[in-house]
């Protein structure tokens, strides 16, 4: 048995001061009016039958107090909320999933946020909790955090609750799973198996507060969790137009050209009208009137850049913005940068292959590269290892020939192993059978490679975290794996052979085929990062963004669009990384030291998902479907209080009014 | 004779007038003392003949029935019935308790006691209301004759409702100064917590013509009591505590009308006749229906 305390401080007050009123009214009753008679000898011998039990008598004349005192005592007691908790029953546990990725920013509810409106939710079920009750929180946007691990102590769960912070990340709930049912299900662990379990695996109550935009989460289990699914949002989906998708190429053809493009999305059931304006250094740089958009359709936008990206010296912001406003504003704003072009920089050490020498002097390598030719004897100058030690390339191409030691700096290795005990060529094998590519990977972009023709290869042994990219029948071929920031693309066939006679024996008919210049464009443009000269790729909030730098440079300064100043200490790997992109915009690089360099880059939302501002009614989790409750439950009021306080009030008017009519 | 008209609340004239036409009437004959209208059972001067007896030397030689003795030479004495006064009296307790209700019981006994003294006035009867526990320097007059209304009336108006509480002590001190017989009219409420029964009994013992009214007031037969009392008796000072509820009410009233059946029962059993009235009920009626009905008056 157990009280539940549901009383203030005056409540309690009250509640003490009834019965002592009560008595005093007695009292009150008590006091015998005097009444003349002319005799009390009727009166006398009519109460002396009345005495012979005189006991009941005296309790009769009393037994409404006692009853009142018994109502008084049974409704106090009731206020109390007694109750009774078996051994099975002990403790409920909750974990409170809440959402606050950036669609939970969305205004469609009667006050605030999104967000603001889930946490009043919560903190109305926590306030509900009966004592013994355990709850956690768990916020989550495209990462969990554990916000509050399990407790009794509600004030600390309001509080916590209190404090979360709106995110402008995406959404992703399975982390928050993954998190909660390792609390949950014996034998899981929160994230690692390594992991010390934090608290005994109990089943719990899983209440998510989101408004659904998550992906489907078809391989999971839920075992002990019990999930409650509580849509956030309005009704209706709210307007909201938003970009989806942008991108800076110059990948068109021949002609050197600079694209801006961005998708827009409505998410609406009807058509809206928008104006797109484009700020570069937030002055108004060109606009897109009335684009008109298709309900739930989306539509490109395009600017020509190429005048602006052949004129600029540094790099530029660019900022595409939707006028018109609505109920979610993130995802109106899409930010950018347009770098001023630089050429990379290539070195290629070999033995003077004419196939590689002509592959690499096409016009497109051309106007992205400086590519500079050297012999093997160059690897033994001090000018080489000074460049090797200080990064001066962006890409070293080893023809037929490996150096002591690796680069700071992404390799290409032809024919031959890296140096070091990660790799390991196996027996030259003949004749070589090309059995499968890796099609998808950006290195091997419209390539045809089951056609050539390979005499003598060795299958490699690559090192862990490798990827195979070409492979015959008896092992890889080419394969690309990282080194701490930078790129190994290993090839175990020789493109030609030099010969005791000076001649090229060939190897491979590759050369002679249209896939070979397409492969190494291909290579320059992915591993000497060619393209990203001209556009910095778009990284999502939250996400961890690696940052390059020249060797001197021992500190970076990073200031968010929030303009807080945070630095980035050069990593174990040589680069640098920075993890504070909450916010979308712009983030200025510098170098602390004197080294004049800047690499800003942008965040964005940029996420279908979360322009979306349907509230899914159902959140499918693993092979179940949790309906979303969108009863008014939840948000319910408690009035018995106030009843059972009235009715003490009503039970002390009707004694009052009792007394009343007897003394009159 | 005229009748002075009495500017008294006692006796309204109306009633007065009603009263003219009534006559005491006595169960039993009495002998009087002085000649009054009512024949006696004494022999005396009166015109109605009665009987003849020898003549013995000493009697009234008046008497003689001379034509008698001239035919048969004896000498006999012609009696006549001798018609006599009445003795009314009214007995009021003047006790505390009955100086209660609206109009009090004590105005009503007074009234009723106006009323018959004035009935026997008219007939010449000899009327005497005694006030019950008042000392006995305050003992009535005798009244006689219709002039004496107005004597009546001063004295009972003077009358003070502040006499002893026991009913027995004033009913043996009336007895002790009146040996007469006659009617004598017991007006009280009984409320006495000795008991009433050796004041009867002692009235009984007078071999008088017994009428007790009993005057209750209504609000001791029906009492239209709330809440939680202390009653406090106007006689003694005693106090009962009571509260009240439609059970205590209805046993009250239980023990009242077992208490009236009691009287009755007693008094019937000693030849008295015995009523119980309340202050609502008016005296004329009382008078003319209730009374004339147990031949009290005629």
């Amino acid at each position: 048995m157990s009280l539940l305390n549901t009383l203030g401080l005056l409540e309690w007050i009250v509640l003490g001061v009834l019965p002592a009123l009560l008595v005093a009214l007695y009292f009150l009753k008590l006091r015998r009016r005097p009444l003349a008679v002319p005799s009390t000898y009727l009166w006398t011998r009519t109460l002396e039958d009345l005495h012979v039990n005189s006991l009941w008598q005296r309790l009769r004349q009393s037994l409404l107090l006692y009853l009142q005192l018994l109502l008084l005592a049974v409704l106090s007691l009731a206020v109390l909320r007694p109750g009774c908790q078996g051994t099975e029953l002990a403790g409920e546990r909750f974990i409170f999933l809440l959402d606050h990725s950036a669609s939970m920013s969305a205004t469609d509810v009667t006050k605030g946020t999104r967000l603001d409106e889930a946490k009043r939710r919560i903190i109305q079920t926590i306030d509900r909790m009966k004592p013994g009750d355990a709850a956690m929180l768990i916020t989550f946007s495209n990462r969990a955090q554990v916000a509050q691990s399990y407790t009794q102590n509600k004030s600390l769960l309001k509080q916590k609750v209190e404090a979360v912070e709106q995110t402008q990340r995406s959404t992703d709930l399975t982390e928050a799973l993954t998190a909660a049912s390792g609390l949950a299900n014996p034998g899981r662990t929160s994230t690692e198996e390594t992991d010390i379990q934090v608290a005994d695996s109990l089943p719990a109550k899983l209440l998510v507060y989101s408004d659904g935009g998550v992906k489907a989460i078809p391989d999971f289990s839920l075992g002990n969790l019990t999930p409650e699914y509580f849509p956030i949002g309005g009704l209706e989906a709210p307007q909201n137009v938003g970009f989806t998708a942008f991108a800076l190429s110059d990948e068109s053809g021949a002609e050197q050209q600079m694209q801006l493009f961005a998708q827009l999305r409505n998410s609406l059931d009807a058509e809206r009208t928008v104006n797109v304006n484009l700020y570069v250094e937030e002055q108004l740089f060109d606009a897109q009137a009335e684009i008109r958009l298709k309900p739930g359709q989306a539509q490109g936008v395009s600017f020509d850049l190429t005048a602006l990206a052949s004129s600029i010296r540094t790099p530029q912001r660019l900022k595409l913005q939707i006028e018109e406003l609505d109920a979610f504003q993130q995802d109106n704003v899409v930010f950018g940068i347009l770098n001023p072009p630089r050429p990379a920089k290539l070195l290629v050490i070999g033995p003077g292959n004419d196939y590689l020498k002509v592959a690499l002097q096409t016009e497109a390598i051309i106007r992205q590269a400086e590519v500079r030719f050297e012999t093997r004897s160059f690897l033994d100058s001090p000018q080489y290892e000074t460049d090797a030690a200080l990064g001066n390339y962006d890409l070293i191409i080893y023809d037929d020939c490996a150096p002591p030691k690796l680069p700071e700096c992404n390799t290409v290795f032809w024919g031959r192993s890296p140096p070091g005990e990660a790799w390991k060529f196996g027996e030259r094998k003949f004749p070589t059978v090309v059995a499968n590519f890796e099609q998808g990977h950006p290195l091997m972009n419209s390539l045809q490679l089951l056609k050539i023709s390979i005499v003598e290869s060795a299958p490699q042994e690559p090192p862990p975290g490798a990827t195979v990219l070409l492979e015959s029948t008896d092992g890889p071929l080419i394969v690309l794996a990282p080194r701490a920031s930078y790129q190994d693309l290993v090839i175990s066939f020789p493109l030609a052979e030099l010969q005791e006679g000076g001649e090229f024996s060939i190897n491979t008919n590759w050369p002679s085929q249209l896939s070979f210049p397409l492969f190494i464009q291909n290579v320059v443009s992915y591993l000497s990062g060619g393209a990203r000269y001209f556009t910095t790729e778009v990284s999502a909030p939250g996400s961890l963004v690696r940052l390059r730098a020249p060797p001197t440079v021992e500190q970076l300064k990073v200031t968010t669009p929030t303009a807080q100043n945070e630095t980035s200490q050069r990593g174990s790997d040589q680069s640098f990384s920075f993890s504070g992109t909450e916010q979308t915009g712009w983030y200025d690089v510098r170098a602390a030291g004197a080294v004049e360099l800047e690499l800003p880059f942008a965040v964005n939302l940029l996420d279908s998902r979360e322009s979306d501002l349907t509230v899914r009614e159902k959140l499918e989790i693993g092979h179940e479907e949790v309906t979303g409750q969108r009863t008014l439950e939840p948000a319910r009021t408690e009035f018995w209080r106030w009843l059972v306080v009235l009715a003490l009030a009503v039970l002390l008017v009707e004694w009052l009014v009792y007394n009343r009519r007897l003394a009159m | 004779m005229k009748t002075p008209p009495v500017p008294s609340t006692l006796l309204p004239p109306q009633l007065l007038t009603q009263l003219e036409r009534m006559e005491l009437v006595s169960r039993k004959i009495f002998r009087g003392r002085m000649k009054g209208e009512r024949r006696s059972k004494r022999k005396g001067q009166s015109v109605e003949f009665a009987d003849f007896r020898n003549y013995v030397p000493g009697d009234d030689l008046r008497f003689i029935d001379w034509n008698l003795y001239a035919r048969l030479d004896k000498l006999f004495l012609k009696l006549f019935l001798e018609e006599e006064d009445l003795h009314f009296y009214a007995l009021v307790d003047c006790s505390p308790s009955m100086d209660f209700g609206e109009p009090s019981k004590f105005f009503y006994a007074k009234q009723l006691a106006a009323a018959l003294g004035y009935i026997g006035l008219c007939r010449s009867d000899r009327v005497k209301i005694e006030p019950l526990g008042l000392p006995i320097a305050r003992a009535a007059p005798v009244l006689r004759g219709r002039s004496s209304l107005w004597r009546m009336l001063n004295y009972l108006e003077q009358l003070p409702c502040s006499g002893t509480t026991n009913l027995t002590e004033a009913v043996k001190s009336f007895c002790l100064r009146n040996a007469g017989k006659g009617i004598v009219v017991l007006i009280t409420d009984l409320m006495d917590k000795n008991g009433y029964e050796a004041a009867l009994r002692a009235l009984v013992a007078q071999d008088l013509d017994i009428y007790v009214i009993q005057v209750l007031s209504q609000a001791e037969i029906d009492p239209d009591l709330k809440g939680d009392l202390k009653l406090v008796d106007v006689e003694d000072q005693d106090f009962a505590e009571i509260s009240i509820s439609p059970r205590l009410l209805d046993k009250y009233r239980r023990t009242l009308a077992s208490f009236i059946e009691t009287a009755r029962e007693f008094s019937a059993r000693r030849g008295i006749s015995y009523m119980m009235t309340s202050t609502d009920r008016p005296v004329d009626r009382l008078i003319s229906r209730y009374l004339r009905q147990r031949g009290l008056v005629r």
